[in-house]
Order: C-alpha cells, then structure tokens, then sequence
C-alpha cells in the first residue's frame, strides 16, 4: 500500500517535477530489472535497458493518460526497449548467450536438496522457452495479479492475455517434462 | 484487487497435480536484486539530463532583467501553490510524499557511499547529513565511511555528518575508538571537534584520558586542553 499512488505521481512528473520520478524509479525497479534479466539473461543489458526505461518515462510522462495502470505502461515501455535491444542483437548476430545470473545467486540454506533441483531444472527450462513464453510467464507469476494489468503491459486484451499465459505454460510444463523424461521432480 | 476470475494464477492452482506444481515451483525461483550502483547510474543520468536540459531560471532571468525579481516571482507562486495545498487530502499527499522523497534520500545516501568514486561518497555523506531521523544503517554507513573510506576528505566529511548521533553511547564509543586508530591529524581534528561539540560528559572524559595516552597528535593534545579549560571542564 503505497500513500502517493503512481499514477498520481507520474502526473507529478508530467507537470516537470523529476524528483518523481525517482521515488517511481524507487519503487519499481528491482522489478523491472528482473523482468529485463528474463529477457536478455544479461545484467549489464538489464541495467542500461532500466536506466532507458526511466528516461522513457521521463520523456513521455504527458503521453500517459491514466487508462491503465502506471505499471502497466511502465512495463509495456520495458517491453518495447527490451524487444527492440534483442532484435538489434540479434541483427549483430553477437547476442550473450543464455547465462541465467538470476540463477546464480546464493540459495536459501534450507531448501531441500529435491526443491533446489526442481528449481534449478524449472529455471533452465525458462530459459530454453521462447522470449515471449518466458516473459508472460514471469510477469503473470511475479508483477501482476490480474490478466487486465498483464494485458496493458503486453499491449493486448486481457482474453489474449489469458490465452498467453496458459500457451507459455503449456510450453514451459512440455520443456521440464522434455529436459527430465517426465515430471518436473522427476 | 482483482476478482477471482481476473487473478492469474487461479486456474493453475486448482489445475490438476502438475499444474499446481509448476505453478508452486515458479514462485521458488531466486529472483536476482538489481546491484546497487544501477542506483547511482541512473541518478546520476538523471542529474545529466536535468543539467543538459534548457534551464527555466536563466530565461526567467532574461525576461526579468534583474536577478532578485524571478526569485521574487517564484516566492510568491510558493506561497499560491501553499495556500492550495492547505487543502487536508492535498495536505495528506504532500505529507507522504515528503516521506517517500526521505526514504528515496536515504537510501540514494547509502547507495551513493557504496560508489567507487570519492566524489560520490562524498554527495552520499552529505545527503546523510541532511537526513534527521534516526536511522541505525545510515549511522553505521557514516560510522564506515568515517573509519574506512579511503579518501580523507570522505572520512572527514562523514566526521561532520555524524552529528549529534554520537551522544548515542555506541557511536560515542566507536568515535573515541577511530580517534586511537586514526593516524592522519586532519581526521583526528575532526573526531575531536565532534566530540567537543556534540558529546556528552562521559565522552568528553574519554578524549582527555585519549589526550593525556599520547593518542593524539601533539598539536592536537593541546588544542583539547584548551578546549576543555574554556568550557570548565
């Protein structure tokens, strides 16, 4: 619960109030930054593309008319960059190659030993899915609570949305079964 | 909240056994934090932004002529958009955005004395200086950086910053612990001045026991008796 809503702040921004913009910068971008992660698997990319997403912000505040949430538009403005990023790397033909530093970081000691590798074998799975599975995915399951907010953030219905979701999942639950002959504790 | 057939998630968790697996599975992933100097590097591209941009107080200048009447101008656009404040529900936005501006303050703070660069860590010590609250992580950020920080002026600075936080009996304590640590005078000037000027008795008594140990710079040792003589110690 948040006592100055975005929405209310990024008008804030619009009517040439930066400071703003940090405490919008503040508040969302660990969460950005692990959905830029999801799609470049590359930090230094993930930082640079949150900084981009911010200045974006910054730049288009009057363009946002309130119809969805700020979150929503914030994270449709990330997808945009981060789609635009991938397609010049992949025009370069020097995109980094899957290395999943999410994944790299410590593990909670008391996890058992068949939860850190069922983990382990979902996030490589995760990472063998296409870019558009893997982010529906992880902002279904970690930013937004309602298929109408994921929708504003794909940029399509929440019916699409919808039908996104459960695809990707389909796929991600096909790539866990395919990487370990069955179930994903197998 | 969204109702429960817009939630996401629903169906997954009432779907059959491997469905609520996966779904309960994807939400034991480690989601990586973002490192701390993305922080700083996007401030500090906003701080360029800001200063790249055309300036609105030069053109108020031009069009003013003289340099006092924009301030007045803006004075009096302060006292309008005050009075259109003291509305309550405007009253309470403006109440919890200050706070979220000094939560953001405090943490760029911390943030800013991680930084490799000195000039950073200085801007974090003096935007912790400016910060009153009591706040046990940004007194122990300033206790570090006073103790450790490579540069001098940084320790100093972080010295000054310290403040009134040194009555506390912990901080009192690791001051007097740096002042028999610190080698360079210009640091042990500064320890000694916060003392003097913000300590309390029983740490005003620890920096004469430091002063009379031969602790302190010879310089320094009676630079504290005078100090001590003046105030009727």
């Amino acid at each position: 619960m948040q006592a100055v809503s975005d929405e209310q702040l990024i008008r804030w921004v619009a009517q040439g109030d930066k400071s703003c913009l940090g405490t919008l910068f503040e508040r969302h971008h660990a969460g950005l930054y692990r959905y830029c992660l999801q799609l470049t698997r590359n930090g230094q990319t993930s930082e640079d593309l949150v900084q981009d997403v911010f200045i974006k912000v910054l730049k288009s505040s009057r363009g946002y008319r309130g119809e969805g949430s700020f979150k929503s538009w914030l994270y449709h403005i990330a997808r945009n960059l981060a789609f635009d990023r991938l397609r010049a790397a992949r025009r370069r033909n020097a995109r980094q190659p899957a290395a999943g530093e999410g994944a790299e970081e410590s593990r909670e000691p008391e996890r058992t030993a068949v939860a850190v590798e069922k983990v382990a074998l979902l996030e490589r799975a995760l990472r063998r899915l296409p870019e558009a599975a893997r982010e529906v995915i992880w902002l279904g399951r970690f930013e937004f609570p309602s298929y109408r907010e994921l929708a504003g953030a794909l940029g399509c219905t929440p019916g699409a949305a919808r039908v996104r979701m459960h695809r990707a999942m389909k796929q991600l639950e096909a790539t866990c079964a395919e990487l370990e002959g069955g179930s994903i504790d197998a | 909240m969204p109702d429960q057939r817009d939630r996401i998630g629903v169906e997954f968790e009432a779907g059959d056994a491997r469905e609520r697996e996966l779904w309960a599975a994807l939400g034991q992933i480690e989601r990586a934090d973002p490192p701390t100097r993305l922080r700083s590097a996007f401030y500090a591209r906003l701080d360029a932004l800001s200063a790249a941009g055309p300036g609105w107080w030069p053109a108020l200048r031009r069009w003013f002529g003289h340099p006092l009447l924009p301030a007045a101008a803006m004075l009096l656009i302060g006292v309008l958009v005050g009075r259109a404040l003291e509305r309550p529900a405007a009253n309470r936005d403006v109440q919890a955005l200050r706070q979220e501006v000094a939560v953001l303050q405090r943490n760029v703070a911390l943030s800013l004395m991680h930084s490799r660069s000195a000039a950073e860590r200085l801007r974090g010590v003096i935007s912790a200086a400016e910060l009153v609250a009591v706040d046990p992580e940004l007194t122990r950020a300033l206790l570090r950086q006073a103790g450790d920080d490579p540069n001098r002026s940084v320790r100093v600075a972080a010295i000054d910053a310290l403040g009134t936080r040194v009555r506390a009996p912990d901080v009192g304590g690791e001051v007097l612990r740096l002042l028999g640590d610190s080698a360079s005078p210009l640091v042990q000037k500064a320890l000694v001045d916060l003392i003097l000027r913000h300590g309390d008795a029983d740490q005003l008594n620890g920096l004469v026991e430091r002063a009379r140990d031969g602790a302190l710079h010879p310089d320094l040792v009676a630079y504290v008796q005078a100090a001590v003589r003046r105030n009727g110690a």
